[in-house]
């Protein structure tokens, strides 16, 4: 639940001037050594183009998780590589525009959002999603969608999905659409929750000013998608309700 | 069963499936621009309405034709009508 909004402060100045400042600096060392980066990923390392991409992505991201760090309160329980499944479907709630930058904290690099249409045209950040392959849910069909998800899980990628759609203009849980669980169904491949809490208290949806927050980034156990075939063609439908409600769980849980 | 619990049946099942607020279902209401379901929803529909009244839907074509509440209510009825007989 977001907070309600109390006058801004002088230490909320501080906050914003060294997270904003902070995050112009890290895209513009990130946009200066992503070539040089690059050329060794796939040299030397012998990833694939999007490999290497993904991989410049995650450590921005996971700069991006230090950061956060200097201005507010920021507990991560995002467990050790071995506890994610390969590859495996990552959902989580969304409150914030920062939310995706959180998926920093995970153990696991190789990941493929699924976003709209929107954040592919933000300057520095469209190109790179494109090379890494990214999925516009907005451009395809539910079959299409499926299908190049499937792809992606295939060579081993996860893929991370916020499965509300948008953010939550309330910090509320919003409706849980069905594309991760239909694609957990279909592939056996199963769901890892995480649970973001706070990143609406930090910057609620439409707003730019950001707030003291005390922020949670946490894994879930995976939720497998066998444990639901008694269901019949409504399987995924009951894995959704079931997903979403270990995190409405989760995020009712007090704050540690 | 009556053509209009078919309707209030219909409508709470879509409603509590795609957590929709009542007041937002009337039968003028599109699927796509008034309640914000789009194609995977649909195929979800499906199977709720196939599950809520017992009736086979699959791939029927006319799915393709149903753009509001009014369409699907039609629908739904001819359906649960030609099971009955």
């Amino acid at each position: 639940m977001a907070a309600a909004h109390q006058p801004p402060t002088c230490a909320d100045g501080v906050r914003n001037l060294v997270h904003y400042g902070g995050l112009t600096l890290l895209t513009l060392i990130t946009i200066v050594l992503s070539p040089p980066l690059y050329i060794i990923l796939r040299r030397l390392g012998g990833a694939t183009s999007g490999q290497a991409v993904r991989r410049i992505i995650w450590v921005y991201g996971r700069a991006w998780t230090w950061l956060l760090r200097l201005v507010v309160p920021v507990r991560i329980g995002t467990g050790d590589a071995a506890d994610y499944p390969a590859p495996c479907i990552i959902v989580a709630n969304h409150q914030s525009f920062f939310d995706a930058f959180c998926m920093g904290a995970l153990p696991i690099y190789d990941l493929v959002f699924v976003v709209r249409s929107w954040p592919f045209r933000i300057p520095f950040y469209g190109p790179y999603m494109r090379r890494g392959e990214y999925l516009n849910s907005e451009h395809l069909s539910c079959d299409e969608f499926l299908d190049q998800a499937v792809q992606r899980l295939n060579n081993g990628i996860s893929v991370i999905i916020f499965p509300e759609g948008t953010r939550s203009p309330d910090g509320q849980l919003g409706r849980f659409y069905s594309g991760a669980f239909k694609l957990s169904l279909q592939t056996g491949v199963p769901v890892i929750p995480i649970c973001l809490r706070g990143m609406g208290d930090f910057l609620p949806r439409g707003g730019v000013w950001l707030r003291k927050a005390s922020i949670t980034i946490k894994k879930m156990a995976p939720v497998f998608p066998a444990d639901f075939k008694a269901a019949g063609p409504g399987a995924h439908l009951a894995m959704r309700k079931h997903v979403k409600a270990l995190l409405a769980t989760a995020l009712r849980e007090p704050a540690e | 069963m009556t053509d209009e619990d078919i309707i209030d049946r219909t409508n709470a099942a879509i409603a509590e499936e795609f957590e929709l607020d009542a007041a937002d279902m009337t039968p003028e209401a599109s699927f796509k621009d008034d309640l914000g379901l789009d194609s995977l929803d649909a195929v979800d529909m499906v199977i709720v309405l196939e599950q809520e009244f017992g009736i086979k839907i699959g791939k029927d074509p006319r799915i393709a034709t149903i753009k509001t509440l009014a369409d699907l209510h039609a629908f739904v009825i001819d359906k649960k009508r030609a099971l009955e007989s």
